[in-house]
């Protein structure tokens, strides 16, 4: 289930003139749709098809409807930024008020995935779907995980920072995303992570339906490998927080360092 | 023929017919206060004074705390601290999640060599799945998993009724390679320890309910003798 509010605004909408609005973010080489983060973890998702979407990943129904309405001004902003900066006149009370709630992921269905070697829809069943079917889902993430830990001990750096950028350049020039280092900040938990970056149309879950879970196993597996090595310590944890099967429109990992005897 | 690991702790290899076949994985069944983490923890200990390295992955306790303890009720082992992240590694996953916790096995067991796993408790890592079935489904290829790497594991599991006449198994425990079971028996005005092995695929072993004692020195299981 992937409820979420559906606005359609009723013409298709020039995604890059959008970008130039700081409060719409745009995914690397992507034109098919920006997205606003609402208060905490509410998204506003604009698709070049002229539909808007409203959703708060990882929350029910009732928490979706909860975190709107008291969101409310916020959203009518949105959509009024989205007018003039798409230069579409819309009535925003009318667009608003013709929402409907609905668990399609139709808009999610993006095909505009750079491939430089393999098509992107043999490259994932021969690393994702056949291997679940054959060998189940926990097998399969034990593979994806023994292969990015192998390649993440390949990477060498001499500092933190210095490894995250061998991280972010192994992600990128493999084709496998887009990456951005984040700040170090607290945790739901207030914990703070050791390092945090966010990758942007992982390849290994872009543009499938949402599933609820998180199942970037290689990149997980890539960052635990590569720290460990690094700091030469195997009590690694790497948490992928956020990822675009849970709902979310980018996938974003923390690396903590667990403690040991 | 199948090869054996010693388990180290005085009568077991006896029962056992040599030791614990090699790469298979054993629950530690019993209920509270029977001495499963001791068990496993001894496990660990006498494999390292082999040059085995052990893993312990504590669910429940810190790894502070477990340390504490087993200093506690083995005085005896001068050497433990020594052992301490040289060839005994004690880890406690950030939170009860299945794939996290299974990332820090086999990374120590692929890349760190240790031959000697315990997972303390497996009840807690249902903790991770809202659905029984879907833990269960997940536990049984887990352990096929654990049968591809190169270690010998055992795994601590409550158990829901300790009485012996009453025990109950679940699927984890049909899937599992052996079942040792681990008693704490109310005897008139106190309670006694007692072991027994229900099942140990690949070696022929005792049948017989056998007294157990935890010494300053570690545990102790008479083979022969009977529980009075």
């Amino acid at each position: 289930m992937f409820n979420s509010f559906i606005f359609d605004i009723g013409k298709e909408i020039d995604i890059k003139k959008l970008t130039k609005s700081k409060r719409f973010i745009k995914i690397p080489n992507d034109n098919n749709f920006v997205f606003s983060c609402v208060d905490d973890k509410l998204y506003f998702i604009v698709f070049k098809n002229g539909k808007v979407r409203i959703t708060y990943p990882g929350g029910d129904l009732d928490s979706l409807k909860t975190r709107v309405s008291g969101s409310a001004a916020k959203i009518a902003a949105l959509f009024k930024e989205l007018s003039s900066q798409s230069g579409i006149k819309f009535n925003v009370q009318k667009v608003i008020a013709s929402g409907k709630i609905e668990d399609s992921d139709d808009e999610f269905k993006c095909e505009q995935i750079g491939v430089e070697s393999i098509p992107i829809v043999i490259f994932r069943e021969i690393s994702i779907f056949s291997p679940i079917k054959l060998f189940g889902e926990y097998n399969t993430e034990r593979l994806h995980t023994f292969a990015g830990e192998k390649f993440g001990r390949f990477l060498k750096a001499e500092s933190k920072e210095k490894l995250e950028k061998e991280i972010k350049y192994f992600i990128e020039s493999n084709n496998i995303g887009e990456v951005e280092i984040l700040k170090i900040e607290e945790d739901q938990f207030g914990k703070k992570p050791f390092s945090s970056f966010r990758v942007y149309k992982s390849k290994f879950v872009y543009g499938l339906p949402p599933t609820g879970k998180s199942e970037c196993f290689f990149i997980q597996a890539l960052a635990r490998g590569a720290f460990a090595k690094y700091l030469q310590q195997e009590n690694i944890n790497v948490v992928e927080t956020r990822c675009w099967r849970k709902g979310d429109v980018f996938c974003e990992f923390n690396v903590y360092i667990l403690s040991k005897s | 023929m199948i090869n054996k690991i010693k388990s180290g702790i005085a009568g077991i290899d006896e029962m056992l017919n040599g030791g614990i076949p090699e790469k298979h994985h054993i629950l530690v069944s019993g209920g509270p206060g029977s001495g499963k983490t001791l068990f496993c923890i001894e496990y660990l200990y006498r494999g390292a004074k082999e040059n085995d390295k052990g893993l312990f992955i504590s669910l429940e306790e810190d790894p502070e705390t477990l340390i504490q303890n087993v200093k506690g009720a083995f005085p005896g082992w001068k050497d433990f601290d020594q052992m301490l992240n040289k060839s005994i590694f004690i880890i406690k996953p950030a939170m009860y999640d299945f794939k996290n916790f299974s990332d820090i096995l086999q990374s120590y067991v692929v890349h760190h060599g240790v031959k000697r796993v315990a997972i303390d408790s497996s009840t807690l890592l249902r903790f991770s799945f809202h659905e029984t079935l879907e833990f269960r489904k997940r536990f049984i290829e887990f352990l096929g998993f654990l049968r591809n790497l190169d270690c010998t594991a055992l795994i601590t599991s409550e158990l829901a009724t300790p009485v012996r006449s009453k025990l109950k198994f679940s699927a984890e425990q049909f899937a599992a390679d052996g079942i040792i079971v681990l008693y704490n028996m109310p005897r008139k005005e106190k309670r006694i320890r007692a072991l027994e092995i229900i099942k140990m695929r690949g070696t022929d072993h005792s049948r017989d309910l056998v007294p157990m004692k935890i010494t300053q020195n570690g545990i102790m299981v008479f083979p022969g003798e009977k529980l009075y």
